[in-house]
C-alpha cells in the first residue's frame, strides 16, 4: 500500500540558507506522524513543501501519492489542513465558516461538524477571533476533520495555546482523531502532547531527521546514564558504543544512549569508574538532549542504527 | 464560488455603500446648492466628474485588488484559502467578480443615476447629452485593470513598504499609460471608446493572469514573481509623479521663483500711464521697491490694476478705488481629435452691472462647446452672478450658434454671436508664463484675463491693451521683465525676479538639492530646450536649467546618475546577472537617476538566487531509525 506521505530527499534553501537538508522520511496508512523540531527547524518548510505552496530546491513529495507541486483540487479535497496557528476568518461566526466550508468543499460534512461543535459546547454564533485560542484551533480541527480527509496536514496546531487550552484541544484532537484511522502529520515543538496521540515521531534538527521511529521503540531503545571517568575530563566518547549524546555535569556526564547490548555494558561498565543504572529519558528529555546546543554538549559522529 | 463571493462580500459591500452615497451625494448635493458647469453633463463633458471618475477608478482599482490579496497575505490566510477543492482562478475569480460590483455600484451606478436625475428634475434636462454619461463610463473601465494591477503587486514578495512604493509608482504610471490612451487621436469617438474599453480588459485579463500566476509563488523568496512585468508601468510612474511633483514644488518653492509668488510684485498703473511695483496691505496699496521695501508711508491712490493671487491677475480695480470684480480666466483647450474630447472653452467675462453703481462689473462666463461630432460650435451665455439652480430657472442660457476664430497659438478665440457683442479672449489654461494681466474695454464688456506675449501682441494690435510685459532673456525661471505701454511700446518697468535674502537663498539651495535627484533625460531635454509651447512637456522638463541656464546642475545631475548607474550595474555583475538585465537595469538608472536607483531597489530587493539543481547530501550527524515493527 502506498504511503500517503512521502518525502523524497528534499533540499530547500531560503536566500542561501539551507533549512531543509535531505528530509525524506514517510507516513505510513494510519499512522499519526509528529514532526518536531525546535523554531526554525523546518518544520512549516517541510508542510509547506508538502502541500505544494512552496518548490523544493532537491528532491520530491508527495501526497497520496500525487506530487506535491501537481496537487489540483480534487486532491487537495482529500487532504485536511490546519495551518499554522489554526488561521481562519476572524470576523466569521461559527456557523459562517460552516456555510463558507459547505459552500467551498464538495465534500464537507456538516452534520459532523455540527455534531462535534455541539458536542464540545462551542458556540455557533460567537465570531471566531471572539473564542479563545483553544476553541479556535478546535474549530480548526473539526472544519479539517469534517472535510472527511484521507490525510491530515496539521501545521503546529497548538501553537500559541497556554497549558490549558493545550490540553483542552489535545483532548480534543484525541477524540476526534481516535476512531478515524486516517493517516495524520503534525508537527508541533510540544512533546508532552506528542507521546499521548502519536503513532510515530520524527524529530528535525538543522535541517536533518535526527530520529523517525515509533515511540515505543524509543523508549525501548534509548535510556539515559550518569557516568564518572578517570584520567582526561573528555573520554573518547566516539570509542564508547551507543552512545547518542554526552552532556557534562558537576562530577561526572549523562550519556545518552541507544541499543546498548550486553557488550556495550561491559564496555561502558569497563570505562567508567562509576555508571548509574539505565533509566528511560521521557520524549521532552530526549528532545532536548537531541537538539540544544549547550556548550557542554558533545555531539557523536556515528552510523545510523 | 457563492460562499467564496459572499465571503469577499463582507467588507467590500459598506465601503461599496459609502462610496456610492460618497459619489453619487457629492455631485447631487453640490448641484443643489452650487450650480456648476464643469459638474453637469450639458454639452460640454464634465471635466471634473471626469477627474473624479478617473482618480477614483484608478484610486478604488488599485487599492482594492491589493488589499483583497495583502490582506490574505497579512493575516496567513493563504494556505486556508487556498487548499479547497476549488481551482485557483475560481478563487482570485471571486475576488475580481466582488471587486468589478463594487466599481459598479461607486463607480458606474452614481454615473446613470445622476444623468437620469438631471435629465429629469434640471430645467436645463433638454441639453443632458448621454454621450457624456458615456464617457464617464468609459473613463470607469479604467477600473477593472487598475484592480488587476493591484492584485499583481500584492503578490509580490516584498514587505508592505515596498509593496506600496511599487502600487504608488506601478499606479501612477498606469495613470500616465491611461491618459496618453486617452488622448490619443483615432478616427471616430466611438472607436476611441471602444479602443479605451478594449485596452483596459485586455490589461486587466493580462494582470490577472499573472496575478494568478504569483500568488502562490510569492511566498517563496527565492522565486522573485514576475516584478519584470511592472517595471515599465514603475518607470512611467517615476516620470508621472516625481517629475511633475517636483514641478509643482518648483511652483510653490520661494526659489527664484519667490519673486513670482509673493514677492512679485503688485504692479499697478496710475492713471498718469506711472507704472509702480506696489504691495497691498489693509491699510492701503503701497509702493515698493524691487526688493519690496516700501518707498513710501502713503497708500497708493488711483490706481488702476491690481493683481492679488499668486497665479493668475483676478482682480480689477476702479480707479477710485473700489474693487470692480474678482475674475478668474478659465479656458480649456478644445480637442478637435480623439475619442473623449469635448471640452470646452469657458471663458469669464466682466459685465456691466446696472443694478450697483458701487460694482460696475459684475462676472459672467460664456461656454464655447465644441460639439466634435457634429463639427459646430455653439455658445451658451451663463451670467454667474446668478449661479444657483434655483435663480438659474429664472434666467436660462442662450445657446447661441457663434462663429469662431480660433488661433491656437496665440490662445486667442475670437467668437461673435448673433448679437455681436461678445468677444472673449481664451487662454491655454497650463501655458506659461502668465506674467501680467490687462484689461481692455470691448462694447460693453471689459475683458480682464492672464496674458500671454501672443496674445497681447494681438490684442495690442487691435488697440486694446493698456500695458504689455515683455520677458527678457533666456532664464525662465528667473526673468527679468518690461512692462511696457500697450499703445507706445514705451517701456514702462523692469522687473528682474530672483531670489533675495538668507530665506529665498535657503530654499533655493534646497530645491536645487532636490533638482538634481531628477532624471537625467529630462534634464538634458530641458537643457536643449530654449522655450516650451507644450504644456505636457513642460510639466516634465526642469525649469532650473532649461536652456543651459544652470549647467553646474546639469553637470551633477548626469555625474550623479552615472554613479548610479555604475553601481546598479557592479552589483548586478557581483550576483552573477545576465548581461541583458544588467544593461537593462544601467540604462533605467543612468535614465532616470535617483529614481532609477530607487526602483532597482525595489525590483531586485533579493540575490539572484538560482535554485540548486543538484541537491547537497544530507549530513546528519546522529539518526535513529526504527521501521516501527
Amino acid at each position: 500500500m502506498t504511503n500517503p506521505i512521502r518525502f523524497r530527499d528534499v533540499h530547500r534553501s531560503f536566500r542561501g540558507k539551507e533549512v531543509l537538508r535531505g528530509l525524506d522520511f514517510a507516513v505510513k496508512p494510519g499512522e499519526i506522524y509528529a514532526l518536531l523540531g525546535r523554531n526554525g527547524a523546518g518544520k512549516t518548510t517541510a508542510m509547506r513543501i508538502l502541500l505544494g505552496f512552496l518548490q523544493p530546491m532537491g528532491g520530491s513529495s508527495s501526497v497520496l501519492g500525487v506530487d506535491s507541486l501537481a496537487l489540483g483540487p480534487e486532491d487537495r479535497a482529500r487532504i485536511g489542513l490546519v495551518t499554522e496557528g489554526h488561521k481562519l476568518y476572524g470576523w466569521m461566526k461559527v456557523r459562517e465558516v460552516l456555510d463558507f466550508e459547505d459552500g467551498t468543499r464538495s465534500r464537507f460534512n456538516r452534520a459532523y461538524a455540527e455534531h462535534h461543535l455541539r458536542r464540545l459546547e462551542l458556540p455557533f454564533d460567537r465570531p471566531v477571533n471572539k473564542l479563545s485560542r483553544g476553541q479556535q484551533a478546535t474549530v480548526a480541527l473539526l472544519v479539517a476533520m469534517a472535510g472527511e480527509p484521507e490525510v491530515l496536514v496539521m501545521d503546529d496546531p497548538a501553537m500559541g495555546l497556554d497549558p490549558v487550552m493545550r490540553r483542552e484541544f489535545l483532548e480534543a484532537m484525541i477524540d476526534l482523531l481516535g476512531q478515524e484511522g486516517k493517516s495524520v502529520l503534525f508537527s508541533s515543538h510540544i512533546l508532552t502532547d506528542v507521546e499521548r496521540i502519536a503513532d510515530r515521531v520524527g524529530i528535525l534538527h538543522e535541517g536533518s531527521l535526527i530520529v523517525d521511529a515509533t515511540v515505543e521503540d524509543l523508549r525501548r531503545r534509548v535510556q539515559r546514564r550518569f557516568a564518572r571517568f578517570d584520567g582526561p575530563s573528555k573520554p573518547a566518547f566516539h570509542d564508547l558504543p551507543g552512545v547518542l549524546r554526552v552532556q557534562l555535569r558537576r562530577g561526572g556526564f549523562d550519556l545518552l544512549l541507544v541499543d546498548v547490548d550486553d557488550a556495550d555494558e561491559r564496555v561502558l561498565r569497563e570505562r567508567a569508574t562509576q555508571l548509574s543504572d539505565p533509566a528511560v529519558p521521557t520524549l521532552e528529555d530526549l528532545f532536548v538532549d537531541l537538539t540544544s546546543r549547550t556548550a557542554e554538549v558533545a555531539l557523536v559522529e556515528g552510523e545510523g542504527f | 464560488m457563492k460562499a467564496l463571493v459572499r465571503k469577499e462580500l463582507y467588507v467590500v459591500w459598506i465601503l461599496a455603500i459609502v462610496g456610492f452615497f460618497n459619489i453619487s451625494g457629492n455631485w447631487f448635493v453640490r448641484q443643489l446648492v452650487e450650480w456648476d458647469l464643469d459638474d453637469s453633463l450639458y454639452a460640454p463633458a464634465p471635466r471634473s466628474m471626469s477627474i473624479a471618475i478617473f482618480v477614483m477608478s484608478l484610486i478604488a482599482g488599485t487599492v482594492l485588488g491589493y488589499v483583497q490579496v495583502a490582506v490574505e497575505r497579512g493575516n496567513n490566510t493563504v494556505s486556508y484559502l487556498v487548499h479547497r477543492d476549488l481551482a485557483l482562478p475560481r478563487i482570485l475569480g471571486a475576488k475580481t467578480l466582488v471587486a468589478w460590483m463594487f466599481f459598479a455600484v461607486v463607480l458606474v451606478v452614481p454615473v446613470l443615476l445622476y444623468g437620469v436625475w438631471e435629465s429629469t428634475f434640471s430645467p436645463l434636462g433638454a441639453l443632458v447629452r448621454w454621450e457624456r454619461v458615456l464617457e464617464l463610463l468609459v473613463l470607469a473601465a479604467l477600473a477593472p485593470s487598475a484592480h488587476g494591477l493591484g492584485m499583481l503587486v500584492g503578490t509580490l514578495r516584498q514587505s508592505i513598504a515596498g509593496q506600496v512604493f511599487i502600487l504608488v509608482l506601478a499606479a501612477c504610471g498606469f495613470a500616465a499609460f491611461s491618459l496618453t490612451l486617452l488622448s490619443l487621436p483615432v478616427g471616430s469617438p466611438a472607436l476611441g471608446r471602444s479602443i479605451v474599453v478594449g485596452v483596459h480588459f485586455a490589461l486587466a485579463w493580462g494582470f490577472l493572469r499573472l496575478a494568478r500566476a504569483n500568488f502562490l509563488r510569492g511566498g517563496d523568496p527565492d522565486r522573485v514573481p514576475e516584478p519584470k512585468a511592472l517595471i515599465p508601468l514603475a518607470v512611467l510612474g517615476v516620470v508621472f509623479v516625481v517629475l511633475p511633483a517636483h514641478a509643482l514644488l518648483s511652483m510653490v518653492e520661494p526659489l527664484t521663483r519667490r519673486g513670482r509668488v509673493t514677492g512679485w510684485p503688485t504692479i499697478a498703473r496710475h492713471e498718469s500711464g506711472r507704472i509702480a511695483r506696489v504691495v497691498r496691505t489693509e491699510a492701503g496699496a503701497f509702493e515698493v521697491d524691487a526688493d519690496r521695501r516700501r518707498l513710501s508711508s502713503e497708500p497708493l491712490r488711483d490706481f488702476h490694476l491690481d493683481r492679488v493671487k499668486d497665479t493668475a491677475w483676478t482682480r480689477v480695480w476702479s480707479p477710485d478705488g473700489h474693487e470692480w470684480t474678482d475674475l478668474e480666466p478659465r479656458a480649456h483647450t478644445p480637442r478637435s481629435g480623439g475619442g473623449l474630447a469635448t471640452a470646452p472653452y469657458w471663458i469669464s467675462i466682466a459685465q456691466a452691472n446696472l443694478t450697483d453703481p458701487r460694482r460696475p462689473l459684475v462676472e459672467a462666463s460664456v461656454a464655447l462647446y465644441w460639439d466634435v461630432e457634429a463639427g459646430v460650435v455653439h455658445a451658451a451665455y451663463l451670467p454667474t452672478a446668478v449661479p444657483h439652480l434655483r435663480t438659474f430657472e429664472h434666467a436660462l442660457p442662450e445657446s447661441l450658434p457663434v462663429e469662431v476664430e480660433l488661433d491656437l497659438d496665440a490662445g486667442v478665440a475670437l467668437a461673435e454671436s448673433l448679437e455681436g457683442i461678445a468677444d472673449f479672449t481664451a487662454w491655454e489654461a497650463d501655458a506659461e508664463p502668465h506674467y501680467l494681466a490687462y484689461a481692455a474695454r470691448v462694447g460693453r464688456f471689459l475683458r480682464v484675463a492672464e496674458s500671454t506675449e501672443g496674445a497681447v501682441g494681438l490684442e495690442a494690435a487691435r488697440g486694446l491693451v493698456e500695458v504689455r510685459p515683455v520677458v527678457t532673456g533666456s532664464d525662465r525661471l528667473a526673468p527679468a521683465v518690461e512692462i511696457r505701454d500697450g499703445r507706445t511700446d514705451e517701456v514702462l518697468l523692469v522687473h528682474r525676479y530672483g531670489p533675495r535674502g538668507w530665506w529665498e537663498w535657503g530654499w533655493t539651495g534646497v530645491v536645487t538639492a532636490i533638482a538634481v535627484a531628477k532624471a537625467p533625460v529630462v534634464v538634458l531635454a530641458s537643457a536643449f530646450e530654449g522655450d516650451v509651447h507644450d504644456p505636457s512637456f513642460g510639466m516634465m522638463s526642469e525649469p532650473m536649467v532649461r536652456g543651459f541656464a544652470r549647467p553646474e546642475l546639469l553637470l551633477a545631475n548626469l555625474a550623479l546618475a552615472a554613479g548610479l548607474a555604475f553601481a546598479v550595474t557592479r552589483t548586478l555583475r557581483r550576483r552573477g546577472a545576465s548581461n541583458a538585465r544588467v544593461a537593462g537595469w544601467g540604462a533605467v538608472t543612468l535614465l532616470l537617476g535617483p529614481w532609477g536607483g530607487l526602483l532597482f531597489l525595489s525590483f531586485e530587493p533579493l540575490p539572484t538566487v538560482t535554485p540548486e539543481t543538484a541537491p547537497r547530501p544530507a549530513a546528519p550527524r546522529l539518526l535513529i531509525q526504527s521501521n516501527g515493527a
